[in-house]
Order: structure tokens, then sequence, then C-alpha cells
């Protein structure tokens, strides 16, 4: 050893310092793994585009070994627009609580998704890492600005169906009692007029009318290209009908098919703006919107009174009118 | 919680890497409708702590590596002094680094200070490296057994003080050198090269420096690695004031599909972390060191040969003997004969080795010269022999005594070193009589019958011939020289010999000729070759013939004058670039040489004059070397012969090294002969330096070999090894010369570290006034709002980063009301990502409410609102009230 070390004992020592340091280094590590916490959090709410949201790790390391290299692997993404993998190394301080404050500028609206994928710790001489799964799902909704329509539109109700209606074994029926009959099998329970059935010897079944209501019904047939127009409009709309009290329905369509959700107050529009944000996620750009079409057959073409906003513009179904 | 993103940066601030992040955001934007601005944590950077922490690792590294080195040669030097002051250095070194403002200036003050430190105390840092130098060379003579000493002049002897001023110089070097390498770059690598090589000088002699620097050194490497290798040391300064993460951002493709971006973002240092490492670094290098201390006992007194240690222990004594330098000479210098070859050796290193055993009478104080190599035809770089045969040296005249001297060639060059006059040998065999012919045997035999007697026997030749002891061993008859005013004719000088010598000794290359003629103009040197010169006179008359030879060692006097006056002795002179001749660089340029370049220029001089001269290397020995002598066991009788033997002469045998290796002229006298002639002048002592170069190489420059005769001792307290320590006013009183530049340093440091502190101060307080004089009342007074909404916002009496107005004035209005206001201490911390209280809980902070009513508060806040919509709106009465107002709106602690 002293012919191969050229008579350096110093140099000898530094050789098995170094040999040494390898596995004190990884014994360092895989002792304070455990004990060190790291919690990701939502660092605000819901925001407008154009705003900052923000997401906040938290960290803390009781133990008195200092981490000076923990690395976050999450993705950030739009969900109306994609996003991108990003990288956060930060050092979890020894005997200390600490804060990453990670502000995300927004432009456009949509649901702010974070999601962290693994934490990734490293040694002291920076040579070995240990990865371990690391799951934080945050969703922060980035609503649209609020803009004001230019010229408030000309609008007409549609006639639709209520919600209250109630599906019975003869079709759909509303909560107007059409007749009061004998029970046949199949009927349900909770058709059995039992007040009258007590009063007799047979169980009778109450059976509904159908029921129509007239309310405004938006459509947003949205596609990438006017994606934030769109939304924006339909917000400024939405905003408007609320201002004037009108309670109105918005058609989605999902996987399941159509929807419409009754929009009564503000709560309710940014529930069904963070709704979209996450039905229309997969829209891509190039592809045109279908909505219009699919609405119009599950309607049987009756759409006099439909408001769409598309491509930007917002038409009057009724009037025959563009804005 | 609200997120700002981007921190509010001035435009014209805008570094070209943040102009770059902005743009790659704002893309980010359009393309994803979000991006990551700018990162933060909640720890407020503590710049200062880190630049002092930086400042430590700097410290450990220098003194670790400056006090190993001097504690390993046993010098004495002041522990705490040295430590202090390279603390104090290192703190500057590292506070460098504090902003972009201490960066540009501080590195003038630096440089200033070396200057006036260096120039203060010059002698006494170079007293005290050439202590360094001489207990170095010292312990590696020791350990190698070389013979040569070098020693350098130290001008003050007092150690303690000049090796204290001494690493002092090299702590402040290295503190500036280390600063870049740990605060610039963390480099493991380079801190590593720079602390560890010169610690060589040390180790390679097996002299381990004491533990504890070892123990310093080993935790800044430690330290160094780690935190080089995390990332995690640099300061947010370098980069926008707004960014405590630093970004990389790539590109990458995700499952074929578009590109999606990929941005990293690294931490900054926190100072914590960093004390934490250091700390936990020295811990861990004194234990391990303690635990393998062993090793460098039993690994250093166990000596291992092998060929490459060979080969570096030669280099390693060739450079301990004749410095770096002599490793770049073209041909072997270690004192001998270099044949004639000139200019190749920028330093001549002897190695105190005998080369010859003389067995003599010394008849006189005068050198002895031993001729061994005869150069004649010049060419740029050599003095070359005559090729083929040539004549014998005529036989010089009997002065009255004959003498026999025996020689021995112990490691000598294969040349018959010959004293002058040689004209017998006595020695067998053929080949030792190589440098007297057999013409010149026989004529000698029968000049000088009597001298045979003088001879030894055979056998006893014979014997000494056959010993092992030496290469070769002659033993010669010689009539003794010595430099008259005066030389007799010589009948032995025929005409065609003097033919001989003026066709072959006078020859000179055209191409050097304008230059040497230029020289001896110069110098006023002349011979009068129309007086005197060859044909000048009628062949036989004495009296013009004495002129001639008076006025040819007139002229060789002259050129030795000039060689004494304007020329330097040194051995250590420097190469000759190689498309230079030799002799005219000497001569012009470099006026510095050794025996062989006085030699070689002198004879070519005395030619250019028209007097035929020859080069000549052998021994010279001189009279110091024969005082060392030891007396032999022998008779006068059998080595000297004739009238006029002094009465206290005596037989010595002297050894003659190659320090005594010499170069010297032979002068043609006409009608006499050869005679050996002295060009080298004396050794002198150094110059101080003068310019600014030389004043730097002058701190660290040899002074050459001489010991003890130089020593002014200036200041010198008597101790030659500074081993008195003294009390703590000698102590005080010993660093009197450093007292100003270190006061002066400390000032400045002072002074600056206060200014940085009071930079935001000040900047605010300039930017307060420009606005007032300007007239921009409306922005002076926003500034000043700022500066006491961050005050509250600095004791957490308000959460915000950034107040409107009216959540400023809404808060105002409930302290008011309340009459204070409670800041709650943190109750407890985050443990596995659960909140935990703390058991003991500190009491709530409690404030006073400004002094000021609602209405106060109202006028205020009216008064702020428009000066940011409406800055030159602001009336000056408007201006003073807030400004009383805003003065009110402090923080005043309530204790009870």
């Amino acid at each position: 050893m002293a012919a191969l070390f050229y008579r350096q004992p110093l140099v000898t020592v530094l050789i098995l310092l170094m040999i040494f340091m390898l596995p004190f280094s990884l014994f360092l590590v895989k002792y304070t793994i455990p004990v060190i916490g790291i919690k990701a959090e939502s660092g605000s709410g819901a925001v407008t585009a154009g705003a900052a949201a923000g997401i906040v790790i938290k960290v803390s390391n009781p133990s008195p070994v200092p981490m000076l290299n923990c690395r976050l692997f999450f993705e950030l993404r739009n969900s109306l627009r994609g996003g991108y993998d990003n990288e956060v190394v930060f050092a979890a301080e020894a005997g200390k609580t600490g804060e990453v404050k990670i502000p995300v500028l927004t432009e456009y609206s949509g649901m702010l998704i974070f999601d962290a994928k693994a934490l990734e710790y490293r040694d002291f001489l920076d040579i070995f890492s240990i990865t371990v799964p690391f799951k934080a799902y945050i969703e922060i909704p980035v609503l649209p600005r609020e803009t004001l329509l230019k010229e408030e539109p000309m609008l007409k109700k549609m006639t639709v169906e209520s919600d209250e209606s109630v599906e019975s074994a003869e079709g759909e029926l509303t909560r107007d009692v059409r007749l009061v009959r004998e029970y046949r099998p199949g009927d349900r329970l909770k058709d059995v007029h039992w007040k009258l059935s007590a009063k007799g010897d047979d169980i009778l079944v109450k059976e509904y009318e159908r029921n129509r209501d007239l309310y405004y019904m938006l459509l947003p047939e949205l596609e990438y290209e006017y994606l934030e127009t769109d939304l924006e409009n339909l917000y400024a709309l939405g905003r408007l009908l609320l201002s004037r009290k009108e309670p109105y329905r918005v058609a989605l369509f999902s996987e399941e098919g159509l929807e419409t959700v009754k929009v009564e107050n503000m709560e309710e529009l940014k529930v069904l703006l963070c709704r979209m944000f996450m039905v229309y996620a997969g829209i891509r750009p190039g592809v045109p919107s279908m909505i219009y079409e699919q609405f119009k057959r599950h309607f049987n073409d009756e759409t006099a009174g439909l408001i769409r906003i598309s491509r930007g513009r917002i038409i009057s179904e009724g009037y025959r009118e563009e804005y | 919680m609200a997120f700002s993103g981007v921190k509010k940066l001035k435009k014209e601030k805008l570094s070209k890497e943040r102009k770059k992040e902005l743009k790659l955001r704002e893309e980010e934007l359009n393309a994803f409708g979000m991006t990551v601005g700018d990162i933060s944590t909640d720890r407020t950077p503590n710049r200062f702590y880190l630049c002092f922490i930086r400042a430590l690792l700097i410290f450990m590294a220098v003194f670790g590596m400056t006090g190993g080195l001097v504690s390993s040669f046993d010098l004495p030097f002041s522990v705490i002094g040295v430590a202090a002051v390279v603390f104090v250095l290192s703190l500057f070194s590292a506070f460098l680094y504090y902003n972009k403002i201490s960066f540009y200036i501080g590195y003038v003050v630096v440089f200033l200070g070396f200057v006036v430190f260096s120039a203060r105390g010059y002698w006494y840092i170079n007293s005290g490296y050439q202590a360094f130098s001489n207990e170095v060379f010292n312990a590696y003579s020791d350990y190698f057994g070389l013979l040569s000493v070098r020693e350098a002049t130290e001008f003050i002897t007092d150690r303690y003080l000049t090796v204290t001023a001494m690493m002092i110089f090299m702590g402040w070097f290295f503190s500036i050198i280390l600063n870049i390498a740990i605060s610039g770059y963390m480099s493991l690598a380079a801190t590593f090269i720079i602390t560890f090589l010169p610690l060589q000088a040390a180790f390679y002699i097996d002299r381990i420096p004491p533990m504890p620097y070892l123990i310093l050194l080993i935790a800044v490497y430690v330290s160094v690695a780690i935190l080089g290798r995390a990332g995690h040391f640099t300061l947010p300064y370098r980069h926008e004031a707004a960014e405590e993460f630093e970004r990389r951002r790539k590109r990458k493709k995700r499952g074929g599909k578009q590109e999606t971006g990929f941005a990293s973002h690294s931490y900054l240092a926190s100072s914590g972390g960093m004390m934490r490492i250091s700390i936990y670094s020295m811990i861990f290098s004194t234990a391990f060191m303690l635990v393998t201390a062993g090793l460098f006992s039993s690994l250093s007194s166990r000596y291992v040969s092998n060929r490459t240690k060979d080969l570096t222990d030669r280099y390693i004594k060739a450079a301990v003997q004749g410095g770096i330098y002599s490793l770049f000479n073209r041909y072997q210098g270690t004192g001998g004969l270099s044949e004639g070859r000139l200019g190749g050796m920028g330093n001549v290193s002897p190695d105190f080795n005998d080369d010859l055993t003389l067995r003599f009478v010394p008849l006189s104080s005068s050198t002895i010269y031993l001729k061994g190599y005869e150069g004649a035809v010049y060419t740029k770089d050599r003095f070359a022999p005559i090729t083929g045969k040539k004549p014998d040296d005529p036989m010089m005249p009997y002065d009255g005594i004959a003498a026999k001297m025996w020689i021995g060639n112990i490691d000598a060059g294969n040349y018959d070193f010959l004293p002058y006059y040689s004209y017998y040998s006595g020695s067998r065999s053929a080949a030792s009589r190589r440098g007297i012919s057999d013409e010149m045997q026989v004529k000698g035999k029968e000049a000088y019958p009597d001298t045979l007697s003088m001879l030894d026997p055979g056998a006893y030749r014979e014997a000494l011939e056959n010993s092992n002891s030496f290469k070769s061993v002659n033993e010669v008859l010689y009539t003794p020289f010595d430099l008259k005013a005066e030389f007799p004719d010589n009948p032995e000088v025929t005409e065609e010999y003097e033919d001989f010598v003026y066709d072959n000794y006078l020859n000179v290359p055209d191409e050097i000729a304008g230059d040497l003629d230029l020289f001896l103009l110069e110098n006023g040197i002349s011979f009068n070759n129309a007086l005197y010169g060859r044909g000048a006179y009628e062949s036989g008359d004495l009296e013009k013939e004495k002129l001639d030879r008076q006025h040819t060692l007139a002229a060789a006097a002259d050129i030795y004058k000039t060689y004494v006056n304007d020329f330097e002795y040194t051995m250590s002179p420097g190469l000759t670039p190689s498309d230079q001749d030799t002799v005219v660089y000497f001569l012009t340029k470099q006026k510095r040489g050794f025996c062989a370049h006085f030699a070689s220029s002198g004879a070519l001089l005395l030619r250019r004059l028209g007097i035929p001269s020859r080069y000549i290397e052998g021994y010279a020995v001189g009279f110091t070397d024969i005082e060392e002598g030891e007396a032999a066991d022998a008779k006068v009788s059998d080595y000297l012969m004739g009238d006029d033997i002094p009465d206290l002469a005596g037989v010595v045998e002297v050894n003659v090294t190659d320090a005594s290796a010499h170069g010297w002229v032979e002068i043609w006298l006409d009608g006499y002969g050869w005679i050996p002639y002295e060009m080298t002048p004396p050794s002198e002592e150094d110059t101080a330096a003068t310019s600014l170069y030389d004043f730097f190489a002058g701190l660290l420059y040899r002074t050459g070999r001489n010991t003890g005769d130089n020593n002014r001792g200036e200041n010198s307290r008597g101790n030659v090894n500074g081993g008195s320590k003294g009390n703590l006013l000698n102590l005080l009183d010993s660093f009197s010369f450093i007292s100003g530049p270190l006061a002066w340093t400390v000032l400045l440091f002072a002074v600056i570290f206060a200014a940085l502190r009071s930079y935001a101060f000040i900047k605010k307080s300039f930017g307060i006034r420009s606005k007032e004089r300007e007239g921009n009342l409306g922005e002076a007074l926003l500034i000043r709002y700022r500066s006491a909404a961050a005050g509250l916002k600095r004791k957490n009496i308000t959460g915000y980063d950034n107040p409107t107005f009216r959540d400023m004035q809404g808060f105002v209005d409930e302290w008011i009301s309340k009459g204070e206001v409670r800041v709650e201490v943190s109750a407890g911390r985050y443990v596995n990502g659960e909140y935990k209280e703390y058991r003991f809980r500190r009491p709530a902070r409690r404030y006073s409410a400004p002094e000021m009513d609602k209405a106060g508060a109202d006028y205020l806040f009216n008064t702020l609102n428009k000066a940011a919509y409406s800055p030159m709106s602001i009336s000056t009465d408007d201006y003073a009230g807030c400004i009383k107002l805003l003065k009110r709106l402090k923080a005043k602690r309530k204790l009870f």
C-alpha cells in the first residue's frame, strides 16, 4: 500500500475517507427519509385568468441531518390546453419546517392541475438517489375573465322538460298526477297512493302528467381555437342572466350523453365552469364541434329559443340573431 | 394567501437571463395558458451569514495549508497572530461576493492592501521566505544525503517575525485564490489542488504536519465536496433579485407527441444548511483523523524504493540543488565541464561531490588551474577544440621551482587535468599521459632531469593506479605558473608555432564581429596592433616584446574591469534564447552569467583586439579549498624541488569538488607562450528590486549562496531562530510594522461592511431626496410609506406582502380602535406532515396603536391614494403633514 501511494499517508487517508463516505452518506439519507414530511397544498382558491394561482409545498425535517437535494417531480397542466413536466429542487433543512411557494401564472381559463409524481432524495455526494412515490393531486379552477358583452343580446326561452319529471313505468312523468288507478304488477312502490289505498280494499297507484318548463338554454359549442372567447362569453352571459335573476340551463355533452345543468346563482355558475373544464379536457385543435348536431338530434330539431355560444359569437336561435 | 408570481423589477435591471426567462414564460402562457412564476420560500435569505460561512471555509483551507506546511519544517511563527489575520482576510475575501458593489470595489481594495502590505513588509516577507527555503533545503539535504546546501540570505534574522510576515503574505494570496474556488464555484478539485500540492514539500520527505491542520483541511474537503455536489452555495445576488431559485429549462418530447417544456428550479443556498454541513464536516474529520492517525506513522516509517520513486527523487534532488530552472537546462550542469557548450544552462547546481583528489605542495595563495578542455573554434553556442593534429604548446621556461602533483580522478570528466605547466608524467600507462605528449615527455626529461627524482617508485604508482577509488590517477611534474608583471622571453617559442597560433586562435565569426567591436568601442577597450601587434616590430626586439606583453595584459585587464563594473556573476543567469548568439546575448542583454560566459566572451573580445586566446575548462583550486585540505604524510622534497622553497611548505591532500569546475582564458603572449587568465569577476550582493515585477519577484528571490555574510540584521532582536516568543507587549510590538496596513485594511473592511448594511437606508434616503428635488413629492411620499409598511411587516404586525392602501387603512383603523395589536408567536410546527403544538407557548407580542386618530389615518391614506395616481399634485403642506403621520406609524411594543 505504501508503494502504491508513494509514501503519502494523507492520500491514503483521503482515499479511505472517500470509500467510507459513500456508505455513510447513503446511510444518513436512508435514516432521514422516513422522518421528513412533505405535503403539497393549494395556496389559493379559484382564480381568474390572468391572475396567479399557487401551490405550497410544506417541508418539515425534524432530524438533525439536512437534506440538501430533495427533488419533486410534478406535472403542471391546464385541463383544456395541456402542460409540461416540472422539477423543483429544495432543501429540507434540519430541525426546521418551511414552505416552498410555487406561483403559477395563468393566461387562459381551465382547470389548473398539479399532479405530483415522485420525490427523489439525493445523498450528500450527489451519487445515489432514492425515489419514493409521492402522490399529490391539486386542482385549481381558473375562471374566465369577467368581461362584459358588447351589447345585450335579445334572448328567447326554450321549452324544455322540467327537471322535476319523474320516470314511471309508462314513460316520463311529472309531479302532476293525471289519474289514480289500480295497481298493476311492475308498478313502483313509491307510486302507490297509500292514503287512498288505506281507505279501500285495492291498492291504488298514481299516474303522472308530463310537464314542460320554459327557460333559457345555453349551448356552449367549444372549439379549441375559440375556447377562451367562448368561455368568456358564456361566463359574461351567465352573469348577465343571473343579474336579471333569470335562472338558466346549460347543456353539456359528456361521455354519458347530454346533460343540462341548472344555474341559479354565481356559485352554481362557477361549479358549472369547473365541470366544463374537465368534461371538455379532450378538446383538440382543428376539430370542429358537433355539439349542435347532437343537441338537435336529442331534441328532435326543436331548438327554438336555444342560445348557442359558438366561435366567439352568441347566436340566439329564437331571433336568429348573432351577437 | 396572495401569489404575485412575478416580483417587480425595474426594467433597466433586467439581465439577459431574466429577459430570456420572461420570454419563455410568455411562450408557455400562450401555449398552455399557464407557467411557473418566481418560486420562493418562507425563509429570509441571509447573505451576511452565507458569506461568513464561506469565509470560515476559506480560513480553514488557508490556515490548514500554510500552518501545516510551515509547522512541518519546525519554523516558529505566531499561531494566534497568523490565524487572526488570515481569518480577517478570509472574511474580506468572502464578502467580496456579498453583492455586485462589494465585488467590483472590493477587489480594488484587496489589491491596494496587498501592495501596501508587501511594500511595508518587503524585507520581513523576503526574509521569512528565505528562512522557509533554507529550512526546506536543509531538510531535503538531510533526507537525501546531499552535500550541497543552498542557503539564501535572511536579511532579518528574527524568524518568528519574518515567518509570521511571510505566512500572512501567503495567506493573503491564497485567500484570494481560494475565494474564487470556494465562494465562486465551490470546487473540490480546485481547492484540493491549491492546498494539497504545496503540502507535498513536506510529505515528500515524510514530514507530517501537525494533526489540527490536517483536520482543518479534511473538514474543508468534505464540506466543499458536499456543498459543491449539492449546488448549495450560491447567493441570489448573482441572479436577479427576484430569483431565489435558479432555473434551467429544456424541452423534451413526451411520448412522441409535441414537445413539452421541462423546467428545473434549483434551490439556492441556505446559510443554516451550510453551517450545519461545515460543523458536521469538522466533527467527522476530527473523528476520522483520530482513528486513522496511526497510518501516518506506519506509512512514513517504511521506505519503499521503486523505479518511479527513484526517477522523481532524481529530479527533486536536482531541483533542490539547482532550483526549478535547472530542470530546463539543455545539458547536464551539475558542476563539472560542459565541454565548451554555452548558453544552454540556465542554472549551475554543483552537487559538491569530490571530483578530484590532489596531492601537492602549494606555493602561494594564488589559484591553481588544472586545465582539462581547450576550446578554439567558436560557433553560436560552443567553443569546440581544433580537430586533427596540432603542435604541442611550447615548453615553458624554468622559474627556479619544479613541482610534482598527484591527481586522482574520482568523478571528473575523462580529461587529463594538468596544472600549468606540466612537462612530464610518471604514470606508467600511456593512456594516463594523454595530456602530455611523448615529445613533451622527452623534452621535459631532457630539460629537467633532476626533477624526475621526485617521482614515486613504480610499485607505489602501480598500487595507486589500480586503486578502486579513482577512475584514473596521474602523477605529473610541472613548473608552477604565477601571474607576473613581466614575462621573460621563451626560446621554445618558434616562429612556426606563432604562425600556427595566429592562424588558429584569432578567428571570430563574421556575424558577431560587429557586436564585439561595438562593445570594445563603447567600453574604451583597445589594443594598439600597429605598435604591438604581430609584425609591428622586429623579432628579437626585447623591449618591444616586453611592451607588447604589458599591453596585452593591460587589454585583458580592461576587459576584466568592465566585467567587474558592469556585469554580475551568478550561477542562475537563465538560458540563452535559442535564436541568439550566446556571447553577444551575454555582452549586450544578459550581462550576468557564470565563468563560461565570462571566459568565452573574454576570449572572443581578445581575439577581436588581435590577441590570440583560447577558451579553457578545468578546475580552479582556490586557497580556501587548500585550507580545507589535509596535511599529507609525505616529504616536501618529494613534491617540490628548486630554489626559494618556502619554509612553511607542506604537502597537502585536497579534495576538489565539482563546485571548483571553472572556465578561464588562455592568452598568447608573444615570445613567451600561453598564460591562464581569470576573466570571471567575484560575486556581489544583490541590489534591491526597482520595477514592480522585480518588486514582487524580489520578495521571493533567493539572494545567493553565501550564508551569514550578508545578514544586515535590521530590527534584529538577536534571536537567530526566533526561539523567544516574549510577552504580550513584545508580541504586539513585533507586529508594529504591519499595524498600519492591517489597521487600514480592517478599517476599510469595517467601513465597507457598515456601508453595505446601511445600503438600503442610503438608497432609500437618496431616492427620497432625489424625488424631492424633482418636485415629485408624491413619489417621495410613497417611498416613505413603503418603508413604514415594510417595518410593520418585518415585525409580523401586518401579514401583507404588498398591501393595498385599502387593506392597510382597514388594518390601521382597527389598530387605532382597539388600541393595540397582538402578534401571535408560532404555536407549533409540522412533523411528518402533521401539525404539532409546542409544549410551552411563548406569549403573544403586543404593540401600541400609532399616535393618530381615525381622521388622521383617513387623511394619510387619502393623500397616499392621491399620490399613487397623481404624484405631482401633492402639495408641500400635505407632504409635510403625511411625513409626520408616517413617522408615528411605527410599532411600539407594549411590555405591560
